[in-house]
């Protein structure tokens, strides 16, 4: 602190005149038009690129915000075409499935699901869909994709519906070469996912390779007609019964939407049906 | 003692008033303005302490600043001359004198010393008020001339002035 008043007391005339320079340039740039004009176009000069650098710099921070927003709106954005690519897959699905698996003779309501689990390397498969109770699924409706019959729906709760597989052993599907009128029962036996057994065919059947297995419309699940496989091999025994080998035409494990058929049978057949039956 | 002091004031007066009433308004070449009121730094005796001088040199540029309509111009060209004043005394001071105080003159500095001395502080105070005055270097080559033109006029009045005085006794 001395030694700062020491400086301030050698240096006196030194301040008194900055003292004095001061107020001349105050006294200058105030009352003099042409020195005041310069010093504010300097000073705005000197102010703006001032402002520009600040600019720069604060931009910066700004942009850890405007990062956020923007990965905020992204996101937005990004479920917005996930819902929309849903959508047009969906409508997609609908058109492939309404052209080529249910045959518009039928009468048959179909709905359009999407597979939300399926199995396929267990002894007992099952598929679950994102279509319940509340949009109509029901038990012992069978669905399909756009290749043929994939399985029967078994229970179904209000939002989601779980199929058995054909890839499941407890399912077994009334089937009939087509162009014929022999009965058979497909199952599958757990071999392989692409294979199944059309069984019970009586012997006077005439089953060529290559033939189609199609619904027989016997079950209340599926209308007559609907692809199932084809006949990969047709050896036969001489027993009152043989099978053959079907190459089933969906395949499992690309399934990804599928179409419920209600093939519900109208309430006079079921009717006349339990009247038969009281006969017995 | 009395008597000194009223001459000392008014020729003081006097060498403001030639400046303001008739030198400012000389432009010889379009440069060459004489500043006579450098006279009356160069006149200062060395016993007057720097302050004094300072505030002096400061009261006679803001008055002559209220006749040229600059206000601030003279006043900071004839402060800066003044503080280089204080500086060239001292070492004159300690060189040569001593203690005693004395007025600078051609007869005490000699002729070189005196002409350098009033060179120094004219080419100070016109620097000074022709850069502030023009406060651009847009103009470089007529800025220069203004200041060499000036300068050397002024350095020119005030040797003869000296020589003149000297020549009287």
């Amino acid at each position: 602190m001395r030694k700062l008043i020491q400086f301030f007391i050698t240096h006196g005339s030194l301040f008194a005149y900055l003292c004095y320079a001061a107020i001349c340039l105050i006294l200058l740039f105030t009352f003099n038009p042409y020195q005041q004009s310069v010093y504010f176009s300097s000073a705005a000069r000197i102010s703006g690129s001032v402002y520009a650098l600040s600019g720069t710099v604060t931009g910066y921070f700004g942009l850890q915000k405007a990062n956020r927003e923007l990965l905020a709106q992204n996101g937005k954005l990004q479920s917005e075409l996930a819902v929309l690519r849903n959508t047009l897959a969906l409508r997609e699905a609908e058109d492939t499935l309404s052209r080529w698996v249910v045959p518009a003779v039928y009468p048959a309501r179909v709905i359009v699901a999407k597979i939300v689990n399926n199995s396929v390397a267990n002894k007992n498969n099952y598929i679950t869909i994102d279509k319940g109770r509340s949009d109509g699924v029901v038990p012992e409706m069978g669905i399909v994709d756009q290749n043929g019959v994939v399985g029967v729906i078994s229970t179904s709760s209000s939002g989601y519906a779980v199929a058995l597989s054909l890839l499941n052993p407890n399912l077994r599907i009334s089937c009939k070469v087509q162009g014929s009128e022999n009965i058979g029962s497909l199952i599958w036996t757990g071999e392989d996912t692409r294979h199944a057994i059309l069984e019970e065919l009586t012997t006077n059947a005439v089953v060529n390779v290559g033939d189609t297995i199609v619904t027989s419309g016997f079950s209340s699940a599926f209308p007559e007609g609907l692809t199932v496989g084809y006949v990969v091999d047709a050896k036969k025994k001489r027993e009152k019964f043989f099978s053959v080998k079907v190459r089933l035409a969906a395949d499992f494990s690309t399934l990804n939407f599928v179409q419920v058929v209600d093939n519900r049978r109208p309430l006079e057949q079921k009717q006349i049906e339990e009247e038969a039956h009281r006969y017995e | 003692m009395n008597k000194q002091l009223v001459i000392r004031i008014v020729g003081i007066l006097l060498v403001f008033l030639l400046q303001v009433l008739v030198c400012n308004r000389i432009v010889f070449w379009q440069c060459a303005t004489p500043f006579v009121i450098i006279y009356l730094l160069l006149k200062m005796p060395s016993g007057v302490s720097p302050y004094s001088a300072l505030t002096f040199a400061f009261f006679l540029g803001i008055v002559t600043d209220m006749f040229t309509n600059t206000p601030g111009l003279y006043a900071l060209a004839l402060v800066t001359a003044a503080f280089v004043h204080h500086y060239l005394i001292n070492a004159i001071q300690y060189r040569d004198r001593g203690e005693e105080s004395f007025t600078p003159s051609a007869a005490m500095l000699g002729w070189q010393g005196y002409t350098i001395y009033t060179t120094v502080l004219t080419l100070i105070f016109c620097t000074v008020l022709f850069c502030v005055d023009s406060l651009s270097f847009f103009e470089p080559s007529q800025l220069l001339m203004r200041i060499v033109g000036s300068t050397a006029l002024t350095t020119l009045i005030l040797l003869a002035v000296e020589w003149i005085y000297k020549k009287r006794g």
